[in-house]
């Protein structure tokens, strides 16, 4: 009896652990090693672009849905 | 070893391997359609590393709402837009990534999804995760195409959002495009991927003509193919949200920096008809706008060509 009241105790903790670790989320994301590129995109700002970045020179003057 | 041991022993594994096979994530679908649709971009994923000031942005922006799992130990949350699931989001803390990877991540349907990888790998792209059971969802594998743009092949397992008439609701996606930095090796690709015919447009613009590929299945047009627009920019895609139009465009871009996130392109014409922004929130993750009426179709938008 002792032994199967200590089995229970210990698939109860296990069981409490592996759910708050998080251990079953296989993390998909977990190895992508690409960054965004906007952070190498320039920006907008009051008028003018560059600011946080070396990145774009131009607007966007295509692109998106076409029909 | 006695017999508790052996005892203690079985618990562990029977408790790990309960935990293993209770990972489940959401269909993306509210009932199974059970219809295929290889080639369609059906899901987002939005990678960030400010998941509470990003729920705020989109909240703001365009009243969408951001729902936890039951299970805390997964680490997702769903997007809904008017009671619609529209895609995912994850907290890039929680992941072991030493890059900052914040951005969005188009979801590309494939029927078989171990095929698609090992198609992808053979045409010299990257395997970031190898097909790996969502659960109730499906089947996903984390990729980069030969040119380094990120993608997710998605093999769902009750179904693909059917295509419905008429545009997405304002602020669902509306569209999605990769900028390549080789066009045609891109287009090569992708049809090798899924089973795309390609229109070929091209189009006018203050900088010159533009080629621009569509990208169709069944006549359905899925995605567009453009040239790189901006130098030193990695290949990507670029996924954009329906807005209703110029005005609800301004507004929205009044409120974008207010919020913490940065106005990549202003509001800007489109040889096409119509305004186009990019945005981006507050982890950096970008995404452009685009106005869309109820009425857009082929026809008026050729009309509008110069």
């Amino acid at each position: 009896m002792k032994t199967i009241i200590t089995a229970f105790k210990v698939v109860l903790v296990a069981s409490v652990v592996a759910v708050l670790s998080g251990c079953d989320d296989p993390q998909v994301y977990g190895s992508v090693g690409i960054s965004s590129g906007y952070s190498n995109y320039g920006g907008y700002h009051h008028g003018r672009y560059g600011y946080g970045g070396s990145g774009v020179r131009t607007s966007i003057s295509v692109g998106g849905r076409i029909y | 070893m006695n017999t508790q041991r052996w005892i203690v022993l079985l618990s562990f594994t029977l408790a790990l391997g309960a935990c293993a096979s209770q990972f489940s994530v959401p269909p993306i679908t509210r009932s199974a359609t059970g219809e295929h649709l290889p080639g369609k971009i059906i899901w987002h994923d939005l990678l960030t590393d400010t998941p509470v000031r990003t729920q705020v942005f989109y909240t703001e922006l365009f009243g969408w709402k951001f729902e936890a799992l039951p299970d805390k130990g997964i680490n997702y949350m769903l997007i809904r837009h008017q009671g619609e699931l529209i895609g995912g989001m994850i907290d890039q803390n929680r992941l072991p990534n030493e890059k900052d990877i914040s951005q969005w991540v188009v979801g590309l349907s494939v029927t078989n999804i171990e095929e698609a990888t090992r198609t992808l790998r053979e045409a010299g792209g990257a395997v970031f995760t190898a097909p790996t059971s969502l659960g109730d969802r499906g089947y996903i594998a984390v990729v980069a195409d030969p040119q380094g743009a990120l993608l997710a092949l998605l093999q769902t397992r009750d179904g693909d959002p059917l295509d419905v008439k008429g545009p997405p609701a304002v602020g669902q996606f509306l569209w999605n495009e990769l900028w390549a930095e080789d066009v045609a090796g891109a287009e090569q690709f992708y049809r090798r991927l899924s089973p795309y015919t390609v229109e070929q447009e091209t189009l006018e613009t203050r900088d010159g003509e533009v080629e621009y590929r569509i990208l169709k299945t069944g006549n359905k047009p899925r995605a567009g193919i453009r040239p790189n627009p901006v130098d030193g920019l990695q290949p990507m895609w670029v996924s954009y949200l329906r807005v209703a139009d110029a005005a609800q465009l301004d507004a929205i871009l009044d409120n974008v920096e207010p919020l913490g996130g940065r106005i990549l392109v202003p509001a800007t014409a489109r040889p096409g008809g119509g305004m186009v922004a990019i945005i981006a929130g507050p982890s950096g993750a970008g995404i452009a706008l685009q106005t869309w009426s109820d009425d857009q179709t082929l026809e008026q938008q050729l009309e509008k060509r110069p």
